[in-house]
């Protein structure tokens, strides 16, 4: 809309019940200055602004509006734009319009990662300005081969999102693919980038994260040399990319910074725990309802004894007890930290004693559980942690159907939903299946850097 | 059906789990009681009869240039569809009849040890749902699927070391075939043992064309034949010949005698962990049933699929006991040997028929 008449008024109708809206004349000058005081620098405002307006002709203000950092606008819903990013406009004689960008984010500086932990390695993570994320990135690559793309998602909210990939090594396909993606999205606004995953998703059914998220710069930069795209969004902390495979949730930076054969290890021990996770539960559960030959000798009068006390099927012990460990779990994960420690020493020792004493649940079974519990938590991403833990009921309640076979249904049919998942036209379960050979020496194990070179 | 392609060595992971299948368990048995002292050695000429076998199916292949048998036939005379639909038919109800009774005789096994009060129907309807859902993702899937479950039970092989101390020459004792029975019945069950590498036969036109692709089967039928030998010579040497001929399942006689000091009796893990291989089984003829009765049919793949186990449902419904099913599976496995002997035969006949009529 090209307005050059009676601009202010227009402008101000617009902005009309903004009641932060701050407006400065200079009657002399015939100038009015319109922003938001609270999206602005102090320090741009000063020296944009105040300092070359105040002391000065109407001759010269003219030279000093022919500067380069006043753009002159001519539509009025880019002035509106304008003044909601943080930018001050200018308007000269009630007909002509300039912005000058004086945008200061009032964010939170730059913190430790807080979930994803390392103890080796670079301790910073993302925060919710999207700026700062991208010098975050752009210093671990200074290479011009480092393409951004920006987007506006969200018709009311138009948060800003930039999509990054590497010339060269992304595959054009991919970013072509997500860019279509996130321009079919339609929503109203979005507050976090992992609100955007979920309109992503191809199978939104699924109980897997189809795309990956971390809050580690260093991590993200890894991922675009790896050939990815890499999403940032103003307001989240987060960022993501794609193509995903499952097993990108097993790797931490510290693999990488520690030395191989211990970034092996913890590896395997993760897919360990991973195991240990979704089996050791309904393991005892199948042992207890319908396998209890498997239990040796010497240990089946132990095992029968703090049974005999339980009045409850195995199954419902046991889902009792996993209850119990996610409320602990939701509980602590609500209250400050100091007090989340308290609810897992109660929680832990005093309930759990408590419960085998009262004869409400096994002994056996309170050490399966706890492990399993903690197993859950050497998943070093939380959202697939999520999705491992819901996975488990899952197990259990088979399991208490039909024993081991349940478990192997259970299995077959989480195997076959994963070998079908495909994200970006990449197979999601990849290099295992299908398998790459050469891959494995950086899913399964991490193989020294000599090895990576091919 | 979906367009996408595999890679040829896949055909590794395919042949050797269609053709392995609950047979495994009651080999040794099988082989004693048919041939007698060292009828382990029997396993040899029957598995290069079937490596010939393989042979034909490769030719096939290379002369019909990875395009679909099924065009092949079709486009052979004029008038041919009148007698390919209804054979198509048949042939497509057949395999569904016969990967259901593959998997309730599994199913049968696995309630009469493991699950005594449970009734054998919820089985295979669950392995109905499995199935289903797998043959439904597409030859890809389950070409990924059976790579994945290979490698699960795979390493199931290396029990076999457990066995290395108990084991005795002295089992085998110095005569061959002695105290045999039924030499050439033996033969032909010996055989239904190797039956699965016909299914390659319909898999031309999802494989990536590369050289040397039917390289993979035969190394997939190698390592079965490894398997079988090294299965039965292990319980020729673990058992004496008169066990043998008892133990109607072996296999897992062999497997409960495993015993760790945190657990004891594993075989109910072990012989339930091989459903992961019976699935590819069921799956692989009920994929073929499937694409056979595409041909007929234009149906969705969705409906056709549930038609077709429903139909091998219904039709196994009233073979229960051991028996009924040993008897039926039997049956079906001999026809199954004429189909994987004579379809290659009479697809390799066409071939040579119209080449005559192109030179002519």
């Amino acid at each position: 809309m090209y307005i050059n008449k009676n601009l202010s008024v227009h402008v101000k109708d617009r902005l009309d019940y903004c009641d932060d809206l701050v407006i400065r004349t200079f009657p002399e000058l015939k100038i009015e200055v319109l922003y938001f005081g609270h999206l602005v620098g102090e320090e741009e405002l000063k020296n944009n602004i105040l300092q070359p307006f105040s002391n000065t002709n109407e001759e010269e203000v003219k030279i000093i509006l022919r500067r380069k950092q006043y753009q002159q606008e001519e539509d009025i819903n880019l002035m509106v734009k304008g003044v909601l990013e943080g930018k001050a406009l200018i308007i000269y004689q009630n007909s002509l319009a300039y912005v000058v960008d004086i945008y200061v984010p009032k964010t939170r500086s730059v913190t430790p990662a807080e979930i994803e932990t390392v103890i080796v390695g670079s301790k910073e993570a993302f925060i919710e300005d999207i700026g700062t994320n991208l010098s975050m990135i752009r210093r671990r690559v200074k290479s011009d081969c480092l393409k951004v793309l920006s987007y506006n998602i969200g018709t009311i909210t138009q948060t800003k999102m930039y999509l990054l990939y590497i010339e060269g090594i992304t595959s054009p396909i991919l970013v072509k693919g997500l860019q279509e993606k996130i321009k079919n999205i339609d929503i109203k606004g979005v507050n976090d980038l992992n609100q955007v995953i979920q309109y992503l998703d191809k199978k939104p059914l699924s109980v897997f994260p189809q795309y990956f998220t971390t809050e580690r710069p260093d991590v993200s930069a890894s991922k675009l040399f790896e050939g990815r795209v890499l999403c940032l969004m103003d307001g989240s902390p987060y960022s993501l990319s794609t193509p995903t495979n499952f097993f990108e949730f097993f790797q931490s930076p510290d693999d990488y910074n520690q030395r191989w054969l211990l970034g092996t290890l913890s590896r395997l021990l993760r897919f360990a725990a991973l195991f240990i996770t979704l089996f050791a539960s309904a393991f005892y559960v199948a042992v207890s309802m319908f396998h209890y030959e498997i239990i040796p000798v010497k240990l089946l009068h132990e095992y029968i004894q703090s049974r005999s006390k339980v009045p409850f099927n195995p199954v419902i012990e046991a889902l009792i007890i996993e209850c119990i460990i996610e409320l602990l779990r939701e509980a602590g994960a609500r209250l400050p930290s100091k007090i989340g420690q308290t609810i897992g020493i109660v929680g832990g020792i005093v309930i759990g004693t408590a419960a085998v004493e009262a004869g409400f649940t096994s002994s056996v079974l309170i050490i399966v559980v706890s492990i399993s519990a903690i197993s859950s938590f050497v998943v070093p991403h939380i959202i697939m942690t999520a999705s491992l833990r819901i996975t488990r009921f899952f197990f259990i309640i088979l399991s208490s159907i039909f024993g081991f076979f349940g478990i192997i249904v259970g299995f077959t049919i989480i195997m076959i939903h994963l070998c079908r998942l495909k994200n970006l036209g990449e197979y999601y379960l990849k290099p295992i299946s299908p398998i790459f050979l050469m891959d494995i020496k950086d899913t399964i194990v991490r193989a020294p850097y000599q090895f990576f070179k091919k | 059906m979906q367009t996408e392609k595999f890679k040829p060595f896949y055909l590794f992971f395919i042949t050797y789990m269609t053709q392995t299948g609950i047979v495994l368990f009651m080999l040794p048995n099988m082989i004693a009681n048919y041939f007698g002292y060292n009828g382990w050695l029997m396993i040899i000429p029957i598995s290069v009869f079937a490596m010939i076998q393989i042979g034909l199916i490769a030719g096939i292949y290379y002369f019909n240039k990875g395009s679909s048998i099924f065009q092949t036939i079709e486009t052979s005379f004029s008038k041919v569809n009148i007698i390919a639909k209804p054979l198509y038919l048949c042939l497509s109800i057949f395999w569904s009849v016969l990967s259901i009774t593959v998997a309730k005789q599994y199913v049968h096994v696995m309630k009469f040890l493991y699950f005594p009060q449970t009734n054998i129907q919820w089985f295979v309807l669950l392995t109905l749902i499995l199935t289903y859902y797998l043959v439904t993702s597409g030859i890809v899937t389950i070409a990924h699927v059976s790579t994945l479950f290979f490698f699960l039970s795979a390493p199931m092989i290396f029990l076999l070391i457990y066995f290395v101390p108990d084991f005795s020459f002295l089992q085998f004792s110095t005569f061959v075939f002695n105290e045999h029975n039924d030499f050439y019945g033996g033969m032909i069950e010996l055989y239904t043992a190797f039956l699965g590498f016909e299914v390659t036969l319909f898999l031309f036109p999802y494989i990536k064309k590369e050289k040397k692709v039917f390289k993979y089967v035969f190394l997939g039928h190698l390592y079965t034949t490894l398997l079988y030998l090294s299965v039965t010579i292990f319980c020729y040497g673990f058992n004496s010949f008169q066990q043998l001929n008892y133990q109607v399942y072996p296999v897992i006689n062999l497997l409960q005698y495993i015993e760790f000091d945190f657990i004891e009796r594993l075989d109910s893990v072990f012989f339930i962990l091989f459903y992961l291989k019976l699935l590819i089984t069921i799956t692989m003829y009920i994929w073929i049933s499937l694409v056979t009765f595409k041909r007929v049919v234009k149906w969705s793949v969705q409906r056709s699929a549930f038609v077709l186990l429903v139909v091998g449902y219904l039709v196994t419904l009233p073979f229960v006991t051991k028996n009924e099913l040993t008897s039926l599976l039997s049956l079906l496995a001999k026809v199954q040997i004429l189909i994987s002997i004579f379809l290659p035969l009479l697809v390799l006949t066409i071939i040579f028929l119209k080449r005559r009529r192109k030179h002519v």
